[in-house]
């Protein structure tokens, strides 16, 4: 609980709420960007387009004056204003003491106190204030020219632009508060899934599973990543509780037997000789147990595939006749008959394994099947190739495993109901099943009516590459 | 809870941006004293700019357009339109000193 | 034999030693790899039982290494908690000679150990093994006992020969299984007693007097009476 409030929010460790920030300053960003750039546009050019004309008139009056003195400059101002159709261009001259020669502004603005700079100044035509842009020239013999550009709607359409793009922002402002909402919403909703099942699993509940939202989104990917890696994970945990209950219970046994027969002999036993007897069966006991200690080992040790970097090629012709041989004296001891059929024994099937493995895999088959076959039985180990496979099967003729149960056969400990008398750990099966994963194989348990048949089918080596064909006579004569 | 330091965050940054676009507008915006009145915009103007259309007409013969023009911004200012008038007389002038291009 | 013992359990230390000496061989023992190292590289012996876990800097590896570096060639037999295949080779290939896994039964320990002080007398390589009235030709691969000629199948050649190299010793199953078939496993199965068995059969069953004997809780042994 405290784990969860601790969690629930930081606020500037919300990934939400960084995933809005950001959203958010991006969006703001791109909006005053556009919002500078149609100012620029607009206003901005209309300014510069005045102040250029202005320059221009001023260069072109100076010339005038400099040409036919103040009269030229004179009679060219009456003509420009006399022929201002847009009835917005404002000049005046005045003379060193500020009076008005010519132009059609009453007087020099007090505001306009430097030359050579703009100004914006209110003046008033047609009983109507407007603004005017306007700069002052320095003339010759102390005279003054101000030019100047009615700017009234210009100022207009400036505002209406501001306007415009105000409410453009504020629109900006609230869709990105919105958007980073609606992104921390979304996020936090998709996490929170992820996390409440995290939080579920952790408390113990491994059956939770993170809810799938059908849109086949990214999120549903993680989700189904997570639930496919929960289901391996249970598994795994169903093995390992699978396992340890059986090592439990399996151990259990040998060791209160040992126990039981040391504290026996410890308080009857009568005479050295029982004593010793005593002791002996108990270490016997211990070895069993040291056995099942041994076998799981080596199967953690297969399943954990550190073995396969040791993988050589493995003949396999050799090493089942060597267990064939090893074998057929225990089997016909016991009135078996143990025959080695190989289908095609030119070609020698060859596989890329670990040949320890495959024959401790073979041999606890053999086993199995010289344990249970009824005397006069016969058992019969086959291989032959299929596809890219080869199949090596051990057959016997005992009580088989009843088809429900065989897909438990290689669980640990698995002992079939017809076993529950003969000696053996349960481990067998599993040790087969080990190997033949390790060599990317499989053990198959069949009915071999009656009996069991138990196929290991383990991945051929890729075939040799064919012998080259005998080469032409002349050849090695022209080499040569 | 999260959204309002983001939410004024925005907030700030409109206004600050609203400022900025007013103070432009209003910036430079004279001291207060009367506007200087513009003179090329009087009744006293017009009926000079209507003595210079006069002058200026060419001695071959009348361009009717500008006659008419100059006409029509006469009457104007007579009937107190001045700007109207003046525009008109403008007109008249521009096409007898550059009948090319009116 | 001269025995060195490098071994850190207490327990299991002496109850080797007892088992050593029981059988009449001389055992020193050191606690840890360093001492261990001392002795081994100071004293002739003729055969040292390490231990592959060891306090003291000096692991059981470490001191195999040391030792072969040195030119010291005696026979090593490794004890290691570690069963793993992958620990055994590693064991062999640092030059131990021989590998036990803990637990063991002391039989076991002792009959390699002894085939192992003994290997490294052999002066040079045999053609012909006798025991008693016993012969092996290696050469010819002929069998004979008492002058008559016996029939072995190849493998009951090998098993013999092997029994012979180790006459006069205990030879357990799981040796014969290595040395015989190299196999490095177990089978629940008593296959190696049925071979045993028909070997025995032809070797012992038409002559007066048998030549191998099976030692209780232990294995077998190959012995001329009297000798």
């Amino acid at each position: 609980m405290a784990r969860a409030g601790r969690r629930r929010f930081g606020f500037g460790r919300s990934v939400g709420v960084r995933f809005a920030a950001v959203y958010a300053l991006v969006f703001g960003l791109s909006s005053a960007g556009l919002a500078t750039f149609l100012w620029w546009d607009t206003v901005g050019l209309l300014q510069r387009q005045v102040e250029s004309a202005i320059n221009v008139d001023a260069r072109s009056l100076a010339a005038r004056f400099q040409a036919g003195g103040l009269p030229l400059l004179i009679a060219t101002i009456n003509r420009r204003i006399a022929l201002n159709v847009d009835d917005s261009a404002i000049y005046l001259v005045v003379d060193p003491s500020y009076q008005p020669v010519a132009g059609n502004l009453r007087g020099w603005p007090k505001v306009v106190a430097r030359l050579g700079v703009w100004y914006q100044v209110p003046v008033k035509r047609a009983q109507i204030v407007s603004l005017a842009e306007m700069r002052g020239y320095q003339l010759p013999l102390g005279f003054r020219l101000l030019i100047g550009r009615d700017v009234e709607a210009r100022a207009r359409l400036r505002a209406l632009v501001a306007g415009g793009l105000l409410w453009a922002v504020l629109v900006m402002v609230v869709l990105g508060i919105a958007g980073a909402l609606a992104i921390r919403g979304l996020l936090q909703r998709a996490l929170a899934n992820v996390s409440r099942t995290a939080n579920a699993i952790a408390g113990g509940d491994l059956s939770h599973r993170v809810a799938l939202s059908g849109r086949g989104d990214e999120f549903d990917l993680l989700a189904e990543t997570i639930n496919d890696m929960l289901d391996r994970m249970s598994r795994l945990m169903d093995g390992v509780r699978q396992v340890s209950n059986a090592i439990a219970h399996d151990l259990r046994t040998p060791i209160t037997r040992a126990r039981a027969r040391l504290e026996d002999a410890l308080s009857h036993a009568e005479g050295d000789a029982a004593l010793r007897a005593a002791i002996e069966r108990a270490t016997e006991d211990l070895d069993a147990i040291n056995a099942i200690f041994q076998a799981l080992l080596r199967i953690s040790e297969i399943e954990a595939g550190a073995r396969r970097a040791a993988f050589a090629a493995v003949e396999l012709r050799p090493l089942l006749a060597d267990l064939h041989e090893l074998f057929t004296a225990a089997a016909e001891e016991r009135g078996l008959a143990l025959d080695l059929l190989q289908e095609d024994p030119a070609e020698a099937p060859t596989l890329l394994g670990d040949r320890e493995l495959l024959q401790q895999a073979l041999a606890n088959l053999l086993d199995n099947a010289l344990k249970f076959s009824p005397p006069g039985g016969r058992i019969t180990l086959s291989v032959r190739r299929q596809g890219t496979m080869v199949e090596i099967t051990v057959a016997d003729q005992g009580p088989g495993i009843p088809p429900a149960e065989r897909f438990r056969a290689t669980e640990r400990f698995y002992r079939a109901e017809s076993a529950r008398h003969t000696p053996g750990s349960g481990l067998g099966l599993s040790l087969v099943q080990a190997v033949a994963q390790l060599h990317g194989g499989s053990l198959r348990l069949e009915d071999n009516e009656p009996g069991l048949a138990a196929t290991l089918a383990l991945p051929a080596r890729e075939p040799r590459p064919a012998p080259p064909a005998p080469l032409p006579a002349a050849l090695p004569a022209s080499a040569a | 809870m999260t959204r309002v330091p983001l939410a004024l965050a925005m907030l700030a940054a409109t206004l600050a941006f609203a400022a900025a676009a007013g103070s432009v507008g209003r910036a430079a915006g004279g001291g207060g004293a009367d506007p200087l009145a513009v003179t090329s915009d009087t009744t006293h103007y017009c009926h000079s700019l209507a003595a210079k259309v006069v002058a200026a007409r060419p001695p071959g013969g009348a361009t009717t357009a500008a006659d008419a023009l100059a006409a029509a911004g006469r009457r104007l200012c007579r009937q107190g339109d001045v700007l109207g008038g003046i525009l008109r007389l403008r007109h008249a002038l521009l096409l007898e000193l550059h009948p090319a291009d009116p | 034999m001269r025995l060195l013992l490098v071994e850190d359990d207490k327990d299991v230390a002496g109850f080797v030693l007892k088992g050593l000496r029981e059988a009449g061989h001389v055992a020193e023992h050191a606690d840890n790899g360093r001492d261990g190292l001392f002795l081994a590289a100071s004293e002739p012996f003729d055969a040292i039982i390490l231990d592959r876990m060891l306090p003291g800097g000096i692991d059981g590896l470490r001191l195999l290494e040391t030792l072969r570096a040195q030119d010291n060639h005696t026979p090593v037999l490794f004890l290691s908690a570690l069963g793993q295949v992958d620990d055994r080779v590693k064991g062999l290939k640092a030059g131990g000679d021989d590998y036990l896994t803990k637990p063991f039964a002391f039989s076991e320990l002792l009959a390699r150990v002894e085939a192992l002080g003994r290997r490294g007398k052999g002066e040079g390589p045999l053609t012909r093994l006798v025991v008693g009235d016993l012969e092996l030709d290696l050469l010819s691969r002929a069998v004979k006992r008492a002058g008559q000629k016996i029939d072995l199948q190849p493998r009951e050649f090998r098993l013999l020969e092997y029994l012979m190299r180790h006459a006069g010793q205990v030879v357990t199953r799981t040796m014969l299984l290595e040395g015989v078939w190299d196999y490095h496993f177990d089978p629940q199965t008593n296959v190696i007693d049925v071979h045993v068995s028909r070997l025995r059969q032809k070797i012992d069953k038409p002559y007066p007097t048998g030549l191998i004997h099976t030692v209780r809780n232990a294995g077998y042994m190959l012995r001329a009476e009297g000798s």
